[in-house]
C-alpha cells in the first residue's frame, strides 16, 4: 500500500483535488452551448432555410439538434431561432411559431424574443402533434397586417418528429 | 475546516442557475358536467389574473373568465363547437381543443 504524505487523512485532499477536475470534463459542452445561445456559431445548429411570408422573408433554424426539452407542466418545448431579412427587419412587429394551425392571431403560439437579426422562441409540442404536423409561422407588421406560412414539421425539425414517433410508441 | 473545501465544491457544482423561461400551460379535464382548467407557467408562476375564454368555432367569444389565486377555473361547456383559449398575453396563449379534454 502506498503511504500518502500527510498521514491517513491525506486521501481527502486528493479526493477534493480530483473533484475539482470533474467540471473540466463538461467545459467544452458548456462553452459550445454559450456560443450557440450567443449566436457566435450562426443562427442555430441546423438552418432550415429562408421562408417567405407575403412580402417578408426570414431565415429559420433549430437552435440545437436535440429533441424537445420537457419544461415541467408546460411539456415538451423545441427552440427555434429566426432572423428577419430585408424589409421585415423594420416592418415586422412580432413573429410567432406554433405546431398546428393557429385559430386566430391571439393563439399564434410562441413569441420570438430578441433582436430582429436573431430571435428565439420555445415552441410547445402538443399531445396531438404527430410527424404529419406542420410548423406555422405568423408575422404581425407594425401596420397591423398579418402574414402566415407553414412548413412540415419533418422539414423544420426531424429530431422533434423522431421524438414524437418514440412518444407514440411508448 | 476540513469540510470547507467539500461544501465549496458541492456549492460550485450545484449552485449554477439554469436559464429560466415561463412557458405557459393549461390543463383541462371533464368533471361531472363541467370542465375544470388549471393553468400556470413552467417556472412555477401562477396564472392569477390570466384570462380563459371559451370561443365558438366561428370566433365569437362565448365567455371570458380570469384565473384566481389557485390558478383553476371551471365552466359549463357550450353545446356547439368551441375551443378554449388561455390568454396570458402575446406569446403566452394556448388553444385547447375540446377533443383533448377528457
Amino acid at each position: 500500500m502506498i503511504a500518502l504524505p500527510g498521514g491517513r487523512r491525506r486521501w481527502r485532499f486528493h479526493v477534493c483535488a480530483l473533484m475539482l477536475l470533474v467540471p473540466i470534463g463538461f467545459a467544452p459542452g458548456y462553452f459550445q452551448r454559450l456560443d450557440l445561445e450567443g449566436g457566435a456559431v450562426g443562427l442555430g445548429e441546423r438552418e432550415i432555410g429562408v421562408l417567405r411570408l407575403g412580402r417578408w422573408k426570414a431565415r429559420l433554424a433549430e437552435l440545437d439538434l436535440g429533441p424537445p426539452v420537457i419544461e415541467g407542466a408546460a411539456g415538451p418545448i423545441k427552440t427555434f431561432t429566426l432572423a428577419l431579412e430585408g424589409a421585415a427587419i423594420d416592418e415586422v412587429r412580432a413573429a410567432y411559431a406554433k405546431i398546428g394551425e393557429p385559430r386566430s392571431i391571439r393563439s399564434a403560439g410562441a413569441l420570438f424574443a430578441g433582436a430582429p437579426y436573431r430571435q428565439m422562441a420555445g415552441v410547445a409540442a402538443p399531445e396531438t402533434a404527430t410527424g404529419d404536423s406542420e410548423l406555422w409561422l405568423t408575422f404581425e407588421g407594425w401596420d397591423g397586417s398579418i402574414e402566415q406560412t407553414s412548413l412540415p414539421l419533418a422539414d423544420a425539425s426531424p429530431s422533434t418528429v423522431a421524438w414524437l414517433a418514440g412518444r407514440r410508441r411508448r | 475546516m476540513t469540510r470547507a473545501p467539500i461544501v465549496g465544491l458541492v456549492a460550485a457544482l450545484t449552485g449554477t442557475t439554469p436559464a429560466l423561461a415561463d412557458y405557459p400551460f393549461c390543463l383541462c379535464r371533464k368533471q361531472a358536467d363541467a370542465i375544470v382548467c388549471r393553468a400556470g407557467f413552467s417556472d412555477g408562476e401562477t396564472a392569477e389574473g390570466a384570462a380563459l375564454e371559451v370561443v365558438a368555432d366561428d370566433g365569437t367569444t362565448l365567455s371570458r373568465m380570469r384565473f384566481g389565486a389557485d390558478s383553476t377555473l371551471s365552466f359549463k361547456p357550450p353545446t356547439g363547437g368551441y375551443y378554449v383559449l388561455f390568454d396570458a398575453g402575446p406569446g403566452l396563449s394556448l388553444e385547447i381543443d375540446p377533443r383533448d379534454i377528457r
